[in-house]
Protein backbone atom coordinates (compact mmCIF):
# COMPACT_ATOMS: atom_id res chain seq x y z
CA UNK A 1 0.00 0.00 0.00
CA UNK A 2 2.44 2.21 1.40
CA UNK A 3 5.07 1.67 -1.96
CA UNK A 4 1.63 2.46 -4.12
CA UNK A 5 0.94 5.56 -2.81
CA UNK A 6 4.85 6.87 -3.35
CA UNK A 7 4.39 5.39 -6.74
CA UNK A 8 1.25 7.51 -7.35
CA UNK A 9 3.20 10.54 -5.69
CA UNK A 10 6.29 9.86 -8.19
CA UNK A 11 3.77 10.20 -11.09
CA UNK A 12 1.74 12.92 -9.61
CA UNK A 13 5.45 14.77 -9.46
CA UNK A 14 6.73 13.93 -12.65
CA UNK A 15 2.99 14.90 -14.50
CA UNK A 16 3.04 18.29 -12.03
CA UNK A 17 6.84 19.05 -13.40
CA UNK A 18 6.11 19.05 -17.47
CA UNK A 19 3.13 21.12 -16.38
CA UNK A 20 5.91 24.28 -15.86
CA UNK A 21 6.85 26.02 -19.23
CA UNK A 22 9.80 26.33 -18.08
CA UNK A 23 10.51 22.75 -17.32
CA UNK A 24 9.03 21.83 -20.31
CA UNK A 25 10.87 23.99 -22.91
CA UNK A 26 14.69 22.89 -20.94
CA UNK A 27 13.45 19.03 -21.24
CA UNK A 28 11.62 19.26 -24.35
CA UNK A 29 15.01 20.96 -26.29
CA UNK A 30 16.70 18.18 -25.02
CA UNK A 31 14.61 15.13 -26.31
CA UNK A 32 14.05 17.05 -29.53
CA UNK A 33 17.35 15.63 -31.66
CA UNK A 34 16.85 11.90 -30.13
CA UNK A 35 13.38 12.28 -31.52
CA UNK A 36 14.45 13.36 -35.41
CA UNK A 37 17.43 10.54 -35.20
CA UNK A 38 14.31 7.80 -34.20
CA UNK A 39 12.59 9.62 -37.49
CA UNK A 40 15.12 9.50 -40.40
CA UNK A 41 16.37 5.76 -38.67
CA UNK A 42 12.50 4.53 -39.35
CA UNK A 43 12.11 6.38 -42.65
CA UNK A 44 15.31 6.14 -44.55
CA UNK A 45 15.13 2.55 -44.63
CA UNK A 46 11.45 2.38 -44.62
CA UNK A 47 11.19 4.40 -47.99
CA UNK A 48 13.93 2.96 -49.35
CA UNK A 49 12.49 -0.59 -48.89
CA UNK A 50 8.86 -0.17 -50.06
CA UNK A 51 10.14 1.90 -52.92
CA UNK A 52 12.90 0.45 -54.10
CA UNK A 53 12.98 -3.44 -52.16
CA UNK A 54 9.56 -4.59 -51.74
CA UNK A 55 7.87 -6.43 -53.91
CA UNK A 56 4.81 -5.22 -56.97
CA UNK A 57 1.20 -5.97 -55.99
CA UNK A 58 0.12 -9.36 -58.00
CA UNK A 59 -3.35 -7.14 -58.70
CA UNK A 60 -2.18 -3.42 -58.42
CA UNK A 61 1.53 -3.85 -60.17
CA UNK A 62 3.59 -0.69 -58.11
CA UNK A 63 0.62 1.74 -57.90
CA UNK A 64 0.19 -0.08 -54.55
CA UNK A 65 3.64 1.54 -53.49
CA UNK A 66 1.83 4.26 -52.40
CA UNK A 67 0.62 2.80 -49.52
CA UNK A 68 4.09 3.31 -47.80
CA UNK A 69 2.91 6.98 -47.15
CA UNK A 70 -0.84 6.49 -47.51
CA UNK A 71 -1.10 4.53 -44.20
CA UNK A 72 1.05 5.88 -42.33
CA UNK A 73 -0.25 9.25 -42.59
CA UNK A 74 -3.79 8.30 -42.35
CA UNK A 75 -3.10 6.24 -38.91
CA UNK A 76 -1.14 9.67 -37.74
CA UNK A 77 -4.11 11.81 -39.15
CA UNK A 78 -6.81 10.13 -36.86
CA UNK A 79 -4.46 9.59 -33.50
CA UNK A 80 -3.03 13.01 -33.34
CA UNK A 81 -6.93 14.27 -33.40
CA UNK A 82 -7.13 11.59 -30.39
CA UNK A 83 -4.20 13.22 -28.60
CA UNK A 84 -5.51 16.57 -29.48
CA UNK A 85 -8.40 15.50 -27.87
CA UNK A 86 -6.67 13.74 -25.02
CA UNK A 87 -4.38 17.22 -23.96
CA UNK A 88 -7.67 19.60 -24.93
CA UNK A 89 -9.36 17.26 -21.84
CA UNK A 90 -6.35 17.83 -18.79
CA UNK A 91 -6.42 21.17 -20.14
CA UNK A 92 -10.59 21.59 -19.27
CA UNK A 93 -10.36 19.71 -16.53
CA UNK A 94 -7.16 21.04 -14.57
CA UNK A 95 -6.64 24.46 -16.31
CA UNK A 96 -2.61 23.12 -17.17
CA UNK A 97 -1.37 25.84 -19.83
CA UNK A 98 1.30 23.42 -21.06
CA UNK A 99 -1.70 21.19 -22.13
CA UNK A 100 -3.66 23.61 -23.56
CA UNK A 101 -0.82 24.41 -25.78
CA UNK A 102 0.02 20.98 -26.70
CA UNK A 103 -3.28 20.37 -28.10
CA UNK A 104 -3.54 23.62 -29.70
CA UNK A 105 -0.12 22.74 -31.55
CA UNK A 106 -1.27 19.30 -32.45
CA UNK A 107 -3.55 20.78 -35.19
CA UNK A 108 -1.47 22.09 -37.70
CA UNK A 109 0.42 18.89 -37.49
CA UNK A 110 -2.97 16.59 -37.76
CA UNK A 111 -4.44 18.76 -40.73
CA UNK A 112 -0.75 18.22 -42.78
CA UNK A 113 -1.16 14.69 -42.26
CA UNK A 114 -4.70 14.73 -43.33
CA UNK A 115 -4.20 16.52 -46.44
CA UNK A 116 -1.15 14.06 -47.56
CA UNK A 117 -3.41 11.03 -46.78
CA UNK A 118 -6.27 12.80 -48.97
CA UNK A 119 -3.71 13.76 -52.03
CA UNK A 120 -2.18 10.41 -51.87
CA UNK A 121 -5.05 7.84 -51.43
CA UNK A 122 -6.85 10.18 -55.03
CA UNK A 123 -2.91 9.53 -56.63
CA UNK A 124 -3.72 5.92 -55.58
CA UNK A 125 -7.19 5.49 -56.75
CA UNK A 126 -6.69 7.05 -60.19
CA UNK A 127 -4.74 4.05 -61.54
CA UNK A 128 -6.67 1.54 -58.87
CA UNK A 129 -10.65 2.66 -59.69
CA UNK A 130 -10.16 4.55 -61.81
CA UNK A 131 -11.35 7.50 -60.17
CA UNK A 132 -9.51 10.78 -58.16
CA UNK A 133 -12.37 11.25 -55.70
CA UNK A 134 -15.84 8.94 -55.16
CA UNK A 135 -18.03 10.49 -52.15
CA UNK A 136 -17.99 6.75 -50.24
CA UNK A 137 -17.86 6.58 -46.34
CA UNK A 138 -14.08 6.66 -45.94
CA UNK A 139 -13.29 9.79 -47.98
CA UNK A 140 -16.18 11.81 -46.93
CA UNK A 141 -15.15 10.86 -43.02
CA UNK A 142 -11.78 11.57 -43.43
CA UNK A 143 -12.15 15.12 -45.20
CA UNK A 144 -14.88 15.66 -42.37
CA UNK A 145 -11.48 15.31 -40.31
CA UNK A 146 -9.54 17.86 -42.33
CA UNK A 147 -12.80 20.36 -41.81
CA UNK A 148 -12.58 19.63 -37.82
CA UNK A 149 -8.96 20.07 -37.71
CA UNK A 150 -9.56 23.27 -40.00
CA UNK A 151 -12.15 24.53 -37.26
CA UNK A 152 -10.03 24.07 -34.77
CA UNK A 153 -7.25 26.09 -35.71
CA UNK A 154 -9.89 28.70 -37.05
CA UNK A 155 -11.46 28.56 -33.76
CA UNK A 156 -8.35 29.33 -31.91
CA UNK A 157 -7.33 31.93 -34.40
CA UNK A 158 -10.62 33.75 -34.15
CA UNK A 159 -10.72 34.15 -29.80
CA UNK A 160 -7.87 36.82 -28.89
CA UNK A 161 -6.99 35.37 -25.37
CA UNK A 162 -5.19 32.47 -26.01
CA UNK A 163 -6.10 30.27 -23.04
CA UNK A 164 -9.87 31.04 -23.43
CA UNK A 165 -8.83 30.51 -27.53
CA UNK A 166 -7.77 26.92 -26.40
CA UNK A 167 -10.44 26.16 -24.40
CA UNK A 168 -12.77 27.05 -26.83
CA UNK A 169 -10.80 24.76 -29.68
CA UNK A 170 -10.39 22.36 -27.48
CA UNK A 171 -14.40 21.63 -26.77
CA UNK A 172 -14.31 21.31 -30.64
CA UNK A 173 -11.51 19.28 -30.56
CA UNK A 174 -13.49 16.56 -28.13
CA UNK A 175 -16.45 16.47 -29.59
CA UNK A 176 -15.00 15.97 -33.13
CA UNK A 177 -13.47 12.79 -31.46
CA UNK A 178 -16.65 10.92 -32.77
CA UNK A 179 -15.44 11.29 -36.00
CA UNK A 180 -11.99 9.12 -35.52
CA UNK A 181 -14.28 5.81 -34.86
CA UNK A 182 -17.01 6.57 -38.54
CA UNK A 183 -13.61 6.91 -39.84
CA UNK A 184 -12.35 3.55 -38.97
CA UNK A 185 -15.50 1.42 -38.98
CA UNK A 186 -16.85 3.36 -42.34
CA UNK A 187 -15.61 0.24 -44.30
CA UNK A 188 -17.66 -2.21 -41.84
CA UNK A 189 -20.39 -0.18 -41.53
CA UNK A 190 -21.24 0.44 -45.26
CA UNK A 191 -20.54 -0.76 -48.62
CA UNK A 192 -17.21 1.71 -49.87
CA UNK A 193 -15.23 2.00 -52.85
CA UNK A 194 -12.62 1.91 -50.52
CA UNK A 195 -11.47 -2.13 -49.22
CA UNK A 196 -11.26 -2.71 -45.95
CA UNK A 197 -8.69 -2.97 -43.22
CA UNK A 198 -5.57 -4.57 -44.31
CA UNK A 199 -3.20 -4.84 -40.99
CA UNK A 200 -5.18 -5.48 -37.97
CA UNK A 201 -3.20 -5.13 -34.25
CA UNK A 202 -5.00 -8.69 -33.46
CA UNK A 203 -5.40 -10.98 -36.05
CA UNK A 204 -3.51 -11.70 -38.76
CA UNK A 205 -2.71 -9.10 -41.34
CA UNK A 206 -3.52 -9.95 -45.17
CA UNK A 207 -0.46 -8.32 -46.40
CA UNK A 208 2.83 -10.30 -47.38
CA UNK A 209 5.46 -9.81 -45.09
CA UNK A 210 7.85 -7.93 -47.39
CA UNK A 211 4.98 -5.32 -47.74
CA UNK A 212 4.33 -4.84 -44.10
CA UNK A 213 7.72 -4.00 -42.29
CA UNK A 214 8.47 -1.23 -44.71
CA UNK A 215 4.83 -0.06 -43.73
CA UNK A 216 5.50 -0.60 -40.16
CA UNK A 217 8.64 1.17 -40.41
CA UNK A 218 6.81 4.21 -41.90
CA UNK A 219 4.60 3.96 -39.31
CA UNK A 220 6.58 4.30 -36.62
CA UNK A 221 8.79 7.29 -38.58
CA UNK A 222 5.37 9.02 -38.89
CA UNK A 223 5.11 8.85 -34.93
CA UNK A 224 8.44 10.21 -34.22
CA UNK A 225 8.27 13.03 -36.80
CA UNK A 226 4.79 14.05 -34.98
CA UNK A 227 6.64 13.83 -31.66
CA UNK A 228 9.53 15.83 -32.50
CA UNK A 229 7.18 18.70 -34.45
CA UNK A 230 5.15 19.10 -31.76
CA UNK A 231 7.46 19.94 -29.14
CA UNK A 232 9.46 22.36 -31.29
CA UNK A 233 5.86 24.37 -31.96
CA UNK A 234 4.78 23.78 -28.37
CA UNK A 235 8.14 25.37 -27.08
CA UNK A 236 7.69 28.30 -29.92
CA UNK A 237 4.16 28.79 -28.78
CA UNK A 238 5.25 28.89 -24.98
CA UNK A 239 7.90 31.46 -25.39
CA UNK A 240 5.61 33.86 -26.90
CA UNK A 241 3.19 33.44 -24.02
CA UNK A 242 5.46 33.92 -21.14
CA UNK A 243 8.05 36.37 -22.97
CA UNK A 244 7.55 38.98 -20.04
CA UNK A 245 8.24 36.17 -17.39
CA UNK A 246 12.10 35.34 -16.25
CA UNK A 247 12.51 32.36 -17.36
CA UNK A 248 12.32 33.30 -20.73
CA UNK A 249 14.83 36.33 -20.05
CA UNK A 250 17.15 33.55 -18.91
CA UNK A 251 16.71 30.95 -22.08
CA UNK A 252 16.65 34.22 -24.38
CA UNK A 253 20.06 35.37 -22.89
CA UNK A 254 21.35 32.60 -21.90
CA UNK A 255 22.42 34.05 -18.21
CA UNK A 256 21.41 32.49 -14.91
CA UNK A 257 20.12 34.89 -12.64
CA UNK B 1 -9.64 15.33 -7.27
CA UNK B 2 -10.84 19.06 -6.39
CA UNK B 3 -14.67 19.07 -6.40
CA UNK B 4 -14.65 21.41 -9.40
CA UNK B 5 -11.98 19.53 -11.51
CA UNK B 6 -14.40 16.68 -11.05
CA UNK B 7 -17.45 18.42 -12.09
CA UNK B 8 -15.28 19.54 -15.19
CA UNK B 9 -14.29 16.14 -15.82
CA UNK B 10 -18.26 15.09 -15.66
CA UNK B 11 -18.93 18.15 -18.13
CA UNK B 12 -16.59 16.97 -20.88
CA UNK B 13 -18.22 13.36 -19.92
CA UNK B 14 -21.41 14.01 -20.66
CA UNK B 15 -20.51 16.63 -23.78
CA UNK B 16 -18.72 13.43 -25.45
CA UNK B 17 -21.52 10.92 -24.85
CA UNK B 18 -24.11 13.42 -26.01
CA UNK B 19 -21.97 14.34 -29.28
CA UNK B 20 -21.80 10.73 -29.34
CA UNK B 21 -25.24 9.48 -29.40
CA UNK B 22 -26.30 12.29 -31.30
CA UNK B 23 -24.02 11.45 -34.04
CA UNK B 24 -25.04 7.35 -33.45
CA UNK B 25 -28.73 8.27 -34.02
CA UNK B 26 -28.21 10.24 -37.21
CA UNK B 27 -25.89 7.76 -39.00
CA UNK B 28 -28.13 5.29 -38.17
CA UNK B 29 -31.49 7.23 -39.25
CA UNK B 30 -29.50 7.49 -42.66
CA UNK B 31 -27.73 4.31 -42.56
CA UNK B 32 -29.61 3.42 -46.23
CA UNK B 33 -28.29 6.76 -47.78
CA UNK B 34 -24.44 6.11 -46.65
CA UNK B 35 -24.52 2.91 -48.99
CA UNK B 36 -21.94 3.60 -51.59
CA UNK B 37 -23.76 1.05 -53.55
CA UNK B 38 -25.91 -1.97 -53.71
CA UNK B 39 -25.28 -6.05 -54.26
CA UNK B 40 -26.89 -7.26 -56.88
CA UNK B 41 -29.34 -9.17 -54.14
CA UNK B 42 -30.38 -5.56 -52.63
CA UNK B 43 -31.07 -5.11 -56.45
CA UNK B 44 -33.16 -8.19 -57.75
CA UNK B 45 -35.60 -8.31 -54.13
CA UNK B 46 -36.83 -4.95 -54.64
CA UNK B 47 -38.61 -2.50 -57.11
CA UNK B 48 -36.04 0.02 -58.48
CA UNK B 49 -37.89 2.39 -61.03
CA UNK B 50 -36.62 1.75 -63.98
CA UNK B 51 -34.09 4.93 -64.59
CA UNK B 52 -33.46 5.72 -61.49
CA UNK B 53 -29.67 6.46 -60.64
CA UNK B 54 -27.18 4.26 -58.69
CA UNK B 55 -24.16 1.93 -58.07
CA UNK B 56 -24.20 -1.50 -58.34
CA UNK B 57 -21.49 -3.56 -56.63
CA UNK B 58 -20.15 -7.45 -56.95
CA UNK B 59 -17.44 -9.48 -58.62
CA UNK B 60 -17.21 -9.50 -62.10
CA UNK B 61 -18.48 -13.16 -63.42
CA UNK B 62 -15.14 -15.35 -64.68
CA UNK B 63 -15.72 -15.59 -68.45
CA UNK B 64 -19.10 -13.54 -68.37
CA UNK B 65 -17.42 -10.49 -69.98
CA UNK B 66 -17.92 -9.81 -73.98
CA UNK B 67 -16.57 -6.91 -75.76
CA UNK B 68 -17.65 -5.57 -79.11
CA UNK B 69 -14.63 -6.12 -81.53
CA UNK B 70 -15.14 -2.48 -83.21
CA UNK B 71 -16.50 -0.16 -80.52
CA UNK B 72 -16.23 0.15 -76.71
CA UNK B 73 -19.40 -1.78 -75.84
CA UNK B 74 -18.97 -4.38 -73.61
CA UNK B 75 -21.05 -6.40 -71.07
CA UNK B 76 -20.62 -8.50 -68.34
CA UNK B 77 -22.18 -10.21 -65.53
CA UNK B 78 -21.92 -8.52 -61.90
CA UNK B 79 -22.71 -11.34 -58.99
CA UNK B 80 -22.64 -11.49 -55.28
CA UNK B 81 -22.75 -15.31 -54.97
CA UNK B 82 -26.35 -15.49 -55.10
CA UNK B 83 -28.35 -13.00 -57.87
CA UNK B 84 -26.47 -12.18 -60.97
CA UNK B 85 -27.16 -8.88 -62.81
CA UNK B 86 -26.00 -8.02 -66.69
CA UNK B 87 -24.54 -4.63 -67.23
CA UNK B 88 -24.32 -3.22 -70.34
CA UNK B 89 -20.93 -0.37 -71.15
CA UNK B 90 -19.68 1.92 -73.56
CA UNK B 91 -16.14 3.46 -72.58
CA UNK B 92 -12.94 2.94 -71.66
CA UNK B 93 -12.70 -0.02 -68.35
CA UNK B 94 -10.52 1.01 -65.24
CA UNK B 95 -6.63 -1.26 -65.54
CA UNK B 96 -8.02 -3.31 -62.50
CA UNK B 97 -10.93 -4.51 -64.52
CA UNK B 98 -10.56 -8.22 -64.19
CA UNK B 99 -12.64 -11.17 -64.22
CA UNK B 100 -13.23 -12.46 -60.42
CA UNK B 101 -12.56 -9.17 -59.28
CA UNK B 102 -15.07 -6.66 -57.40
CA UNK B 103 -16.34 -3.33 -59.95
CA UNK B 104 -18.94 -0.88 -59.15
CA UNK B 105 -20.89 0.29 -61.71
CA UNK B 106 -22.71 3.84 -61.67
CA UNK B 107 -25.72 3.88 -63.92
CA UNK B 108 -29.33 2.16 -64.51
CA UNK B 109 -31.70 -0.45 -64.84
CA UNK B 110 -33.11 -0.85 -68.12
CA UNK B 111 -36.47 -2.61 -68.97
CA UNK B 112 -34.58 -5.77 -69.73
CA UNK B 113 -33.33 -5.85 -66.40
CA UNK B 114 -29.82 -5.42 -67.26
CA UNK B 115 -27.91 -2.53 -65.98
CA UNK B 116 -26.74 0.36 -68.22
CA UNK B 117 -23.65 1.95 -66.86
CA UNK B 118 -22.29 5.31 -67.22
CA UNK B 119 -19.19 4.70 -65.21
CA UNK B 120 -17.49 1.67 -64.38
CA UNK B 121 -14.85 1.99 -61.38
CA UNK B 122 -12.46 -1.34 -60.14
CA UNK B 123 -13.03 -1.73 -56.57
CA UNK B 124 -10.04 -4.51 -55.27
CA UNK B 125 -9.44 -5.72 -51.66
CA UNK B 126 -7.81 -5.38 -48.42
CA UNK B 127 -5.26 -8.31 -49.58
CA UNK B 128 -1.26 -7.37 -50.87
CA UNK B 129 1.13 -10.26 -51.68
CA UNK B 130 3.41 -10.59 -54.77
CA UNK B 131 2.66 -12.48 -57.71
CA UNK B 132 4.88 -15.32 -56.57
CA UNK B 133 2.72 -16.33 -53.25
CA UNK B 134 -0.72 -15.71 -55.29
CA UNK B 135 -0.03 -18.37 -57.81
CA UNK B 136 1.07 -20.47 -55.01
CA UNK B 137 -2.50 -19.76 -53.18
CA UNK B 138 -4.36 -20.77 -56.34
CA UNK C 1 15.94 -4.12 -56.13
CA UNK C 2 13.14 -3.60 -58.31
CA UNK C 3 13.48 -0.05 -59.99
CA UNK C 4 11.79 -0.63 -63.04
CA UNK C 5 8.64 0.72 -62.14
CA UNK C 6 10.36 4.04 -62.44
CA UNK C 7 9.69 3.74 -66.67
CA UNK C 8 6.38 2.09 -65.44
CA UNK C 9 2.81 3.63 -66.54
CA UNK C 10 2.28 4.73 -62.30
CA UNK C 11 5.26 6.43 -61.95
CA UNK C 12 3.66 9.48 -62.26
CA UNK C 13 1.40 8.83 -60.00
CA UNK C 14 3.69 7.23 -57.09
CA UNK C 15 6.50 10.50 -57.60
CA UNK C 16 3.63 12.97 -57.24
CA UNK C 17 2.27 11.49 -54.18
CA UNK C 18 5.55 11.55 -52.46
CA UNK C 19 6.91 14.55 -53.55
CA UNK C 20 3.26 16.18 -52.31
CA UNK C 21 4.01 14.24 -48.63
CA UNK C 22 7.83 15.37 -49.01
CA UNK C 23 7.16 19.26 -49.51
CA UNK C 24 4.11 19.06 -46.97
CA UNK C 25 6.42 17.41 -44.38
CA UNK C 26 9.56 19.79 -45.18
CA UNK C 27 7.26 22.57 -44.95
CA UNK C 28 5.57 21.47 -41.59
CA UNK C 29 9.24 20.47 -39.97
CA UNK C 30 10.55 23.82 -40.54
CA UNK C 31 7.85 26.22 -40.14
CA UNK C 32 8.32 25.93 -36.18
CA UNK C 33 12.14 26.10 -36.47
CA UNK C 34 12.15 29.13 -38.45
CA UNK C 35 9.61 30.90 -36.59
CA UNK C 36 11.07 29.80 -32.98
CA UNK C 37 14.63 31.76 -34.54
CA UNK C 38 12.27 34.92 -35.24
CA UNK C 39 10.47 34.71 -32.05
CA UNK C 40 13.71 34.59 -29.85
CA UNK C 41 15.26 37.71 -31.27
CA UNK C 42 12.04 39.39 -31.02
CA UNK C 43 12.30 38.54 -27.85
CA UNK C 44 15.56 39.60 -26.76
CA UNK C 45 14.65 42.86 -28.68
CA UNK C 46 11.86 43.43 -26.61
CA UNK C 47 13.89 42.77 -23.41
CA UNK C 48 16.73 45.17 -24.53
CA UNK C 49 14.56 47.81 -24.91
CA UNK C 50 12.87 47.65 -21.67
CA UNK C 51 16.10 47.77 -19.83
CA UNK C 52 16.96 51.19 -21.76
CA UNK C 53 13.94 52.21 -20.45
CA UNK C 54 14.60 51.27 -17.10
CA UNK C 55 18.24 52.52 -16.61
Amino acid sequence: MTSNTSLWKHTKTWFHRWGSPAWFYRTSGLIIPWLWAGFFLLAVPGLFWGLFIAPADYLQGDSYRIIFIHVPSAWQSMLIFAVMAGFALIGMVWRIRVAETLAMCCAPIGAAFTVVTLISGSLWGKPTWGTFWQWDGRMTSELVLLFLYLGVIGLQQAIEEPRRAARAAGLLALVGVVNLPIIHYSVEWWTTLHQGTTVSLLGESSIAPSMLWPLLLMVGAAKFFFAANLLSRTRNTLLVQDREKNWVRETVWGVKQ
Amino acid sequence: MTPTRKRRLKIALFILIGAGSATSLMLYALSDNLLYFQSPSDVVGTVIPEGKRFRLGGLVQPGSVHRDPDSLTVSFVVTDGQQDITVNFNGILPDLFREGQGVIANGSLQASGQFAAREVLAKHDENYMPPEVRDSLK
Amino acid sequence: MSMDWLSGPHATFILSAYGIALVVSLYVALAPVFSGKRQRRLIADMHQHQDQQTT
